[in-house]
Protein backbone atom coordinates (compact mmCIF):
# COMPACT_ATOMS: atom_id res chain seq x y z
CA UNK A 1 0.00 0.00 0.00
CA UNK A 2 2.86 2.31 0.93
CA UNK A 3 4.50 1.61 -2.46
CA UNK A 4 1.30 2.31 -4.36
CA UNK A 5 0.98 5.63 -2.53
CA UNK A 6 4.61 6.50 -3.33
CA UNK A 7 4.19 5.63 -7.03
CA UNK A 8 1.00 7.67 -7.17
CA UNK A 9 2.73 10.66 -5.54
CA UNK A 10 5.67 10.45 -7.95
CA UNK A 11 3.29 10.24 -10.93
CA UNK A 12 1.34 13.23 -9.62
CA UNK A 13 4.50 15.28 -9.11
CA UNK A 14 5.75 14.29 -12.59
CA UNK A 15 2.48 15.49 -14.09
CA UNK A 16 2.87 18.81 -12.25
CA UNK A 17 6.39 19.16 -13.64
CA UNK A 18 5.25 18.37 -17.20
CA UNK A 19 2.40 20.88 -16.85
CA UNK A 20 4.69 23.53 -15.42
CA UNK A 21 7.15 23.15 -18.27
CA UNK A 22 4.30 23.35 -20.79
CA UNK A 23 3.35 26.88 -19.77
CA UNK A 24 5.11 29.36 -22.04
CA UNK A 25 5.58 32.95 -20.99
CA UNK A 26 6.03 35.68 -23.61
CA UNK A 27 8.27 38.70 -22.99
CA UNK A 28 6.78 41.26 -20.60
CA UNK A 29 4.29 38.74 -19.26
CA UNK A 30 3.78 36.59 -16.21
CA UNK A 31 1.35 33.72 -15.88
CA UNK A 32 -0.37 32.72 -12.68
CA UNK A 33 -2.02 29.36 -12.12
CA UNK A 34 -4.84 29.89 -9.64
CA UNK A 35 -6.85 27.21 -7.86
CA UNK A 36 -10.58 27.59 -8.51
CA UNK A 37 -10.36 30.44 -11.05
CA UNK A 38 -12.95 28.79 -13.28
CA UNK A 39 -15.41 31.68 -13.60
CA UNK A 40 -14.17 34.94 -15.06
CA UNK A 41 -16.91 37.00 -13.39
CA UNK A 42 -16.20 35.56 -9.94
CA UNK A 43 -12.50 36.20 -10.41
CA UNK A 44 -13.16 39.76 -11.57
CA UNK A 45 -12.01 41.10 -8.17
CA UNK A 46 -8.70 39.31 -8.56
CA UNK A 47 -8.21 40.79 -12.03
CA UNK A 48 -9.15 44.22 -10.68
CA UNK A 49 -6.66 43.90 -7.81
CA UNK A 50 -3.85 42.68 -10.06
CA UNK A 51 -4.46 45.41 -12.64
CA UNK A 52 -3.84 48.04 -9.93
CA UNK A 53 -0.29 46.82 -9.31
CA UNK A 54 2.37 49.27 -10.45
CA UNK A 55 4.13 46.80 -12.74
CA UNK A 56 1.02 46.15 -14.91
CA UNK A 57 0.68 47.51 -18.45
CA UNK A 58 -3.02 48.33 -18.50
CA UNK A 59 -3.03 48.96 -22.26
CA UNK A 60 -2.82 45.19 -22.93
CA UNK A 61 -5.62 42.60 -22.46
CA UNK A 62 -8.42 43.64 -20.12
CA UNK A 63 -6.67 46.39 -18.11
CA UNK A 64 -3.43 44.44 -18.26
CA UNK A 65 -4.94 41.09 -17.26
CA UNK A 66 -6.35 38.14 -19.22
CA UNK A 67 -8.07 35.06 -17.86
CA UNK A 68 -7.94 31.56 -19.28
CA UNK A 69 -10.57 29.83 -17.17
CA UNK A 70 -10.18 26.49 -18.95
CA UNK A 71 -6.65 26.17 -17.58
CA UNK A 72 -7.15 28.50 -14.56
CA UNK A 73 -4.31 30.70 -15.78
CA UNK A 74 -4.26 34.48 -15.39
CA UNK A 75 -1.87 36.25 -17.74
CA UNK A 76 -0.62 39.63 -16.64
CA UNK A 77 1.03 42.10 -19.01
CA UNK A 78 4.03 43.84 -17.51
CA UNK A 79 5.49 47.21 -18.31
CA UNK A 80 8.78 46.96 -20.19
CA UNK A 81 11.57 45.96 -17.81
CA UNK A 82 9.30 45.61 -14.76
CA UNK A 83 9.64 42.64 -12.44
CA UNK A 84 6.73 41.16 -10.54
CA UNK A 85 6.43 41.48 -6.78
CA UNK A 86 5.42 37.95 -5.83
CA UNK A 87 4.55 38.81 -2.24
CA UNK A 88 2.17 41.58 -3.31
CA UNK A 89 0.69 39.43 -6.04
CA UNK A 90 0.10 36.48 -3.71
CA UNK A 91 -1.59 38.76 -1.16
CA UNK A 92 -3.87 40.27 -3.82
CA UNK A 93 -4.95 36.83 -5.05
CA UNK A 94 -5.71 35.55 -1.54
CA UNK A 95 -7.65 38.70 -0.69
CA UNK A 96 -9.82 38.14 -3.73
CA UNK A 97 -10.82 34.67 -2.57
CA UNK A 98 -8.43 32.37 -4.43
CA UNK A 99 -5.24 30.46 -3.77
CA UNK A 100 -2.24 30.86 -6.08
CA UNK A 101 -0.73 27.55 -7.24
CA UNK A 102 2.18 28.38 -9.56
CA UNK A 103 3.71 31.65 -10.78
CA UNK A 104 5.53 31.62 -14.12
CA UNK A 105 7.70 34.53 -15.15
CA UNK A 106 10.66 35.57 -17.27
CA UNK A 107 13.63 37.19 -15.66
CA UNK A 108 16.89 38.66 -16.94
CA UNK A 109 19.98 38.81 -14.76
CA UNK A 110 23.32 37.49 -13.78
CA UNK A 111 23.86 34.04 -12.31
CA UNK A 112 25.64 34.11 -8.95
CA UNK A 113 26.81 31.13 -6.91
CA UNK A 114 27.01 31.16 -3.12
CA UNK A 115 28.33 27.79 -2.03
CA UNK A 116 25.81 25.25 -3.30
CA UNK A 117 23.14 27.86 -3.80
CA UNK A 118 22.48 29.67 -7.07
CA UNK A 119 20.85 33.08 -7.42
CA UNK A 120 19.95 35.41 -10.22
CA UNK A 121 20.72 39.06 -9.52
CA UNK A 122 19.75 42.29 -11.29
CA UNK A 123 22.04 45.12 -12.46
CA UNK A 124 22.17 46.47 -8.88
CA UNK A 125 23.34 43.04 -7.68
CA UNK A 126 20.04 42.55 -5.80
CA UNK A 127 19.09 38.91 -5.47
CA UNK A 128 15.85 38.32 -7.39
CA UNK A 129 15.40 34.56 -7.03
CA UNK A 130 17.18 31.58 -5.57
CA UNK A 131 17.29 29.04 -8.38
CA UNK A 132 16.60 25.32 -8.14
CA UNK A 133 16.21 22.38 -10.52
CA UNK A 134 18.50 20.56 -12.94
CA UNK A 135 18.62 23.46 -15.37
CA UNK A 136 19.87 25.80 -12.65
CA UNK A 137 22.99 23.64 -12.40
CA UNK A 138 23.78 24.44 -16.06
CA UNK A 139 24.10 28.17 -15.32
CA UNK A 140 27.61 29.54 -15.28
CA UNK A 141 28.74 31.95 -12.55
CA UNK A 142 28.62 35.66 -13.50
CA UNK A 143 27.01 35.03 -16.90
CA UNK A 144 23.89 36.95 -17.92
CA UNK A 145 20.79 34.94 -18.77
CA UNK A 146 17.15 35.31 -19.65
CA UNK A 147 15.27 32.53 -17.88
CA UNK A 148 11.73 31.29 -17.60
CA UNK A 149 11.11 30.37 -13.98
CA UNK A 150 8.26 29.01 -11.97
CA UNK A 151 7.53 29.34 -8.28
CA UNK A 152 5.50 26.43 -6.90
CA UNK A 153 2.79 26.36 -4.24
CA UNK A 154 5.12 25.54 -1.34
CA UNK A 155 7.47 28.40 -2.23
CA UNK A 156 4.51 30.77 -2.64
CA UNK A 157 3.27 29.79 0.83
CA UNK A 158 6.74 30.42 2.24
CA UNK A 159 6.89 33.92 0.74
CA UNK A 160 7.42 36.57 3.35
CA UNK A 161 8.41 40.21 3.16
CA UNK A 162 12.03 40.59 2.07
CA UNK A 163 12.57 36.86 1.52
CA UNK A 164 14.10 35.75 -1.74
CA UNK A 165 11.67 33.49 -3.60
CA UNK A 166 12.76 29.99 -4.46
CA UNK A 167 12.17 29.43 -8.19
CA UNK A 168 12.78 26.49 -10.46
CA UNK A 169 14.38 27.11 -13.84
CA UNK A 170 11.97 25.96 -16.54
CA UNK A 171 13.80 27.19 -19.67
CA UNK A 172 17.10 28.90 -20.33
CA UNK A 173 15.86 31.28 -23.02
CA UNK A 174 19.10 33.10 -23.64
CA UNK A 175 22.58 33.06 -22.22
CA UNK A 176 25.48 35.39 -23.01
CA UNK B 1 -40.18 14.50 6.75
CA UNK B 2 -39.63 11.51 4.48
CA UNK B 3 -40.11 13.76 1.44
CA UNK B 4 -37.73 16.27 2.91
CA UNK B 5 -35.04 13.58 3.26
CA UNK B 6 -35.64 12.35 -0.30
CA UNK B 7 -35.43 15.87 -1.72
CA UNK B 8 -32.33 16.61 0.34
CA UNK B 9 -30.64 13.46 -1.01
CA UNK B 10 -31.58 14.28 -4.62
CA UNK B 11 -30.35 17.84 -4.24
CA UNK B 12 -27.04 16.90 -2.69
CA UNK B 13 -26.44 14.12 -5.27
CA UNK B 14 -27.17 16.49 -8.16
CA UNK B 15 -24.89 19.09 -6.71
CA UNK B 16 -22.10 16.59 -6.24
CA UNK B 17 -22.24 14.92 -9.62
CA UNK B 18 -22.56 18.10 -11.61
CA UNK B 19 -20.33 21.06 -11.00
CA UNK B 20 -23.40 24.51 -9.17
CA UNK B 21 -25.06 27.80 -8.52
CA UNK B 22 -28.47 28.99 -7.48
CA UNK B 23 -30.09 32.39 -7.17
CA UNK B 24 -28.82 35.56 -8.81
CA UNK B 25 -25.06 35.67 -9.36
CA UNK B 26 -24.30 39.17 -8.07
CA UNK B 27 -25.81 38.26 -4.72
CA UNK B 28 -24.46 34.77 -4.77
CA UNK B 29 -21.06 34.42 -6.46
CA UNK B 30 -19.72 37.95 -6.67
CA UNK B 31 -18.23 39.96 -5.20
CA UNK B 32 -16.04 37.27 -3.75
CA UNK B 33 -13.18 39.62 -2.88
CA UNK B 34 -12.60 41.36 0.46
CA UNK B 35 -14.21 44.82 0.48
CA UNK B 36 -16.25 44.02 -2.66
CA UNK B 37 -19.59 45.69 -3.28
CA UNK B 38 -22.33 44.87 -5.73
CA UNK B 39 -25.87 45.80 -6.63
CA UNK B 40 -28.44 44.59 -9.06
CA UNK B 41 -31.82 45.52 -10.37
CA UNK B 42 -34.09 42.59 -10.95
CA UNK B 43 -37.63 42.41 -12.23
CA UNK B 44 -39.99 39.51 -11.65
CA UNK B 45 -43.19 39.24 -13.61
CA UNK B 46 -45.75 36.54 -13.04
CA UNK B 47 -49.33 36.23 -14.10
CA UNK B 48 -52.05 33.61 -14.36
CA UNK B 49 -55.79 33.25 -15.00
CA UNK B 50 -55.84 29.51 -14.33
CA UNK B 51 -57.98 28.50 -11.39
CA UNK B 52 -56.87 25.49 -9.35
CA UNK B 53 -58.51 23.24 -6.80
CA UNK B 54 -55.90 20.83 -5.49
CA UNK B 55 -53.93 19.87 -8.57
CA UNK B 56 -56.96 20.12 -10.88
CA UNK B 57 -57.61 23.03 -13.17
CA UNK B 58 -61.23 24.08 -12.72
CA UNK B 59 -63.64 26.33 -14.58
CA UNK B 60 -63.14 30.03 -14.01
CA UNK B 61 -66.46 31.66 -14.96
CA UNK B 62 -65.72 34.90 -13.08
CA UNK B 63 -62.38 35.30 -14.82
CA UNK B 64 -60.26 35.30 -11.65
CA UNK B 65 -56.69 36.24 -12.34
CA UNK B 66 -53.54 37.60 -10.75
CA UNK B 67 -50.53 39.58 -11.93
CA UNK B 68 -47.55 40.52 -9.75
CA UNK B 69 -44.67 42.71 -10.90
CA UNK B 70 -41.85 43.04 -8.39
CA UNK B 71 -38.77 45.15 -9.00
CA UNK B 72 -35.93 44.36 -6.63
CA UNK B 73 -33.03 46.63 -5.82
CA UNK B 74 -30.44 44.40 -4.23
CA UNK B 75 -27.08 45.18 -2.71
CA UNK B 76 -24.24 43.15 -1.25
CA UNK B 77 -21.08 43.91 0.71
CA UNK B 78 -18.31 41.34 1.23
CA UNK B 79 -16.02 41.68 4.26
CA UNK B 80 -14.07 38.68 3.13
CA UNK B 81 -15.16 35.72 1.06
CA UNK B 82 -16.68 33.98 4.08
CA UNK B 83 -18.81 36.88 5.36
CA UNK B 84 -21.29 39.08 3.48
CA UNK B 85 -24.37 41.14 4.08
CA UNK B 86 -27.16 41.51 1.54
CA UNK B 87 -30.18 43.76 1.35
CA UNK B 88 -33.13 43.26 -1.00
CA UNK B 89 -35.64 46.06 -1.43
CA UNK B 90 -38.78 45.21 -3.41
CA UNK B 91 -41.22 47.52 -5.15
CA UNK B 92 -44.45 45.64 -5.82
CA UNK B 93 -47.18 46.38 -8.34
CA UNK B 94 -49.96 43.80 -8.26
CA UNK B 95 -53.46 43.25 -9.52
CA UNK B 96 -56.03 40.55 -9.08
CA UNK B 97 -59.58 39.78 -10.07
CA UNK B 98 -61.27 38.07 -7.15
CA UNK B 99 -64.77 37.14 -6.09
CA UNK B 100 -66.72 39.30 -3.64
CA UNK B 101 -70.41 38.58 -3.10
CA UNK B 102 -70.55 36.41 -6.21
CA UNK B 103 -69.16 39.13 -8.42
CA UNK B 104 -65.75 39.60 -10.01
CA UNK B 105 -63.90 42.53 -8.42
CA UNK B 106 -60.63 43.97 -9.67
CA UNK B 107 -58.16 45.01 -6.96
CA UNK B 108 -54.84 46.70 -7.45
CA UNK B 109 -52.06 48.14 -5.32
CA UNK B 110 -48.46 49.13 -5.54
CA UNK B 111 -45.71 50.25 -3.20
CA UNK B 112 -42.62 49.33 -1.24
CA UNK B 113 -42.62 45.69 -0.15
CA UNK B 114 -40.97 43.96 2.81
CA UNK B 115 -37.20 44.50 2.89
CA UNK B 116 -35.02 41.41 3.36
CA UNK B 117 -31.62 41.49 5.04
CA UNK B 118 -29.38 38.42 4.86
CA UNK B 119 -25.94 37.52 6.17
CA UNK B 120 -24.48 34.73 4.02
CA UNK B 121 -21.67 32.82 5.72
CA UNK B 122 -19.75 30.83 3.17
CA UNK B 123 -16.95 28.31 3.03
CA UNK B 124 -15.12 28.14 -0.30
CA UNK B 125 -12.96 25.21 -1.31
CA UNK B 126 -10.85 25.83 -4.40
CA UNK B 127 -9.51 22.89 -6.38
CA UNK B 128 -7.19 22.74 -9.36
CA UNK B 129 -9.93 23.06 -11.99
CA UNK B 130 -13.11 23.54 -10.03
CA UNK B 131 -14.39 25.38 -7.02
CA UNK B 132 -17.20 24.68 -4.60
CA UNK B 133 -18.77 26.30 -1.59
CA UNK B 134 -21.18 25.71 1.27
CA UNK B 135 -23.35 28.52 2.64
CA UNK B 136 -25.51 29.19 5.63
CA UNK B 137 -27.66 32.31 5.39
CA UNK B 138 -29.89 33.62 8.15
CA UNK B 139 -32.32 36.29 6.89
CA UNK B 140 -34.75 38.78 8.35
CA UNK B 141 -37.78 40.22 6.57
CA UNK B 142 -38.77 43.64 7.85
CA UNK B 143 -42.44 44.68 7.59
CA UNK B 144 -41.86 47.74 5.43
CA UNK B 145 -44.69 46.97 3.00
CA UNK B 146 -48.01 48.71 3.55
CA UNK B 147 -50.74 46.60 5.10
CA UNK B 148 -53.74 48.81 4.30
CA UNK B 149 -56.15 48.37 1.41
CA UNK B 150 -58.07 45.40 0.07
CA UNK B 151 -55.01 43.89 -1.64
CA UNK B 152 -52.17 44.82 0.74
CA UNK B 153 -48.51 44.61 -0.25
CA UNK B 154 -47.29 43.30 3.11
CA UNK B 155 -48.81 41.47 6.04
CA UNK B 156 -47.07 43.52 8.73
CA UNK B 157 -45.05 40.71 10.28
CA UNK B 158 -41.32 40.39 10.94
CA UNK B 159 -40.24 37.06 9.49
CA UNK B 160 -37.09 35.00 9.78
CA UNK B 161 -35.58 32.67 7.23
CA UNK B 162 -32.66 30.34 6.96
CA UNK B 163 -30.98 28.90 3.90
CA UNK B 164 -28.45 26.12 3.37
CA UNK B 165 -26.82 25.94 -0.01
CA UNK B 166 -24.10 24.24 -1.96
CA UNK B 167 -22.57 25.36 -5.23
CA UNK B 168 -19.85 24.04 -7.50
CA UNK B 169 -18.41 25.25 -10.75
CA UNK B 170 -15.90 24.12 -13.35
CA UNK B 171 -14.91 25.99 -16.52
CA UNK B 172 -17.64 24.10 -18.37
CA UNK B 173 -20.45 23.35 -15.93
CA UNK B 174 -22.06 24.84 -12.88
CA UNK B 175 -24.67 23.60 -10.45
CA UNK B 176 -26.22 24.83 -7.26
CA UNK B 177 -28.73 23.72 -4.70
CA UNK B 178 -30.37 25.85 -2.06
CA UNK B 179 -32.77 24.78 0.69
CA UNK B 180 -34.57 27.49 2.62
CA UNK B 181 -37.27 27.86 5.20
CA UNK B 182 -39.17 31.03 6.12
CA UNK B 183 -41.06 31.32 9.36
CA UNK B 184 -43.83 33.77 8.59
CA UNK B 185 -45.22 35.30 11.73
CA UNK B 186 -48.67 36.75 12.32
CA UNK B 187 -48.98 40.32 11.17
CA UNK B 188 -51.60 43.04 11.29
CA UNK B 189 -55.33 42.61 10.53
CA UNK B 190 -55.06 38.91 11.51
CA UNK B 191 -52.96 38.25 8.45
CA UNK B 192 -50.80 35.16 8.75
CA UNK B 193 -48.91 33.95 5.75
CA UNK B 194 -48.01 30.27 6.02
CA UNK B 195 -44.44 29.12 6.59
CA UNK B 196 -42.56 28.39 3.38
CA UNK B 197 -40.13 25.63 2.48
CA UNK B 198 -38.19 25.98 -0.77
CA UNK B 199 -35.63 24.12 -2.82
CA UNK B 200 -33.89 25.77 -5.76
CA UNK B 201 -31.54 24.01 -8.13
CA UNK B 202 -29.58 25.31 -11.07
CA UNK B 203 -27.64 23.36 -13.64
CA UNK B 204 -25.65 25.32 -16.18
CA UNK B 205 -23.29 24.96 -19.10
CA UNK B 206 -20.78 27.62 -20.07
CA UNK B 207 -21.13 28.39 -23.79
CA UNK B 208 -18.81 31.35 -24.34
CA UNK B 209 -15.72 32.83 -22.79
CA UNK B 210 -13.46 35.63 -23.92
CA UNK B 211 -10.52 36.15 -21.58
CA UNK B 212 -9.33 39.32 -23.32
CA UNK B 213 -12.69 41.06 -22.80
CA UNK B 214 -13.34 39.30 -19.48
CA UNK B 215 -16.69 38.21 -20.89
CA UNK B 216 -18.67 34.98 -20.85
CA UNK B 217 -22.09 33.41 -21.16
CA UNK B 218 -23.87 30.31 -19.92
CA UNK B 219 -27.20 28.62 -20.37
CA UNK B 220 -28.99 27.26 -17.32
CA UNK B 221 -31.89 25.15 -16.23
CA UNK B 222 -33.58 26.44 -13.08
CA UNK B 223 -35.75 24.25 -10.88
CA UNK B 224 -37.75 25.46 -7.91
CA UNK B 225 -39.91 23.61 -5.41
CA UNK B 226 -42.11 25.43 -2.88
CA UNK B 227 -44.33 24.16 -0.14
CA UNK B 228 -46.31 26.80 1.66
CA UNK B 229 -48.52 26.13 4.64
CA UNK B 230 -52.05 27.47 4.75
CA UNK B 231 -52.48 30.95 6.17
CA UNK B 232 -54.97 33.77 6.40
CA UNK B 233 -53.45 36.47 4.27
CA UNK B 234 -56.02 38.92 2.88
CA UNK B 235 -54.16 39.04 -0.38
CA UNK B 236 -54.08 35.26 -0.85
CA UNK B 237 -50.93 33.30 -0.23
CA UNK B 238 -50.63 30.51 -2.84
CA UNK B 239 -50.63 27.82 -0.13
CA UNK B 240 -49.75 24.36 -1.32
CA UNK B 241 -47.02 22.80 -3.40
CA UNK B 242 -45.60 23.96 -6.68
CA UNK B 243 -42.70 22.95 -8.87
CA UNK B 244 -41.28 25.43 -11.36
CA UNK B 245 -38.88 24.66 -14.17
CA UNK B 246 -37.41 26.72 -16.94
CA UNK B 247 -34.38 27.89 -18.89
CA UNK B 248 -32.06 30.75 -18.07
CA UNK B 249 -29.31 32.68 -19.80
CA UNK B 250 -26.43 34.55 -18.17
CA UNK B 251 -24.05 37.01 -19.83
CA UNK B 252 -21.26 38.98 -18.19
CA UNK B 253 -18.65 41.43 -19.31
CA UNK B 254 -16.19 43.14 -16.98
CA UNK B 255 -18.09 44.20 -13.86
CA UNK B 256 -21.56 43.75 -15.41
CA UNK B 257 -23.67 40.60 -15.29
CA UNK B 258 -27.17 39.98 -16.64
CA UNK B 259 -29.50 37.05 -16.16
CA UNK B 260 -32.86 36.13 -17.63
CA UNK B 261 -34.93 33.14 -16.48
CA UNK B 262 -38.36 31.99 -17.59
CA UNK B 263 -40.05 29.33 -15.47
CA UNK B 264 -43.39 27.61 -15.73
CA UNK B 265 -45.24 25.61 -13.08
CA UNK B 266 -44.92 21.95 -14.02
CA UNK B 267 -46.83 20.82 -10.93
CA UNK B 268 -49.14 22.68 -8.59
CA UNK B 269 -51.33 21.48 -5.78
CA UNK B 270 -53.28 24.31 -4.16
CA UNK B 271 -54.43 23.83 -0.57
CA UNK B 272 -57.46 26.00 -1.25
CA UNK B 273 -59.15 27.00 -4.48
CA UNK B 274 -56.78 29.61 -5.88
CA UNK B 275 -55.33 31.14 -8.99
CA UNK B 276 -52.20 29.33 -10.21
CA UNK B 277 -48.83 30.87 -9.36
CA UNK B 278 -48.37 31.28 -13.09
CA UNK B 279 -45.47 31.61 -15.46
CA UNK B 280 -42.63 33.75 -14.20
CA UNK B 281 -40.15 35.90 -16.06
CA UNK B 282 -37.14 37.09 -14.11
CA UNK B 283 -34.73 39.61 -15.62
CA UNK B 284 -31.79 41.02 -13.70
CA UNK B 285 -28.71 43.10 -14.29
CA UNK B 286 -26.00 43.77 -11.75
CA UNK B 287 -22.59 45.30 -11.24
CA UNK B 288 -19.85 44.58 -8.74
CA UNK B 289 -16.99 46.81 -7.67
Amino acid sequence: MKHIFSIFTILLLSCTQVWASAVQVAPNQAKLEINGAVCAYCSFGMQKGLSKMGCIDQSQGHKGVESDIENQIITIHLKEGEDVNLQEMSKTIRKSGYEPRVFHMRVKGQSVDEGDRKFIVNDDQEKLYELTGDKAQQLVQNQTYELQLFVNEQSIKALKKNTIPLAEVNTIIEGE
Amino acid sequence: MKWFKILLSIGVCLALITPARADQPVMNEAPRWAGGKGFQIRHEYRASDTLLSGDDEIANPLGKERRVDTTWLEGVYTWDRSKRITIKIPYVDKMRVTEIGGKAVRQHDRGLGDIIIGTPLRKYINHRNWTNNFSFTPSLRIPSGKTSGDYPIGDGSTDVGVSLSYGAESPYYLAGVDFFYWINNEGTRDQHEGNLFGLDMTLGKAIYHNGKKSAGASIQLDYGLRYKEGGSKISGNNAGTRVMLGPGFVYFQGSMIAKIVYTIPIYENALDESVSFGHQLDVGMGWSF
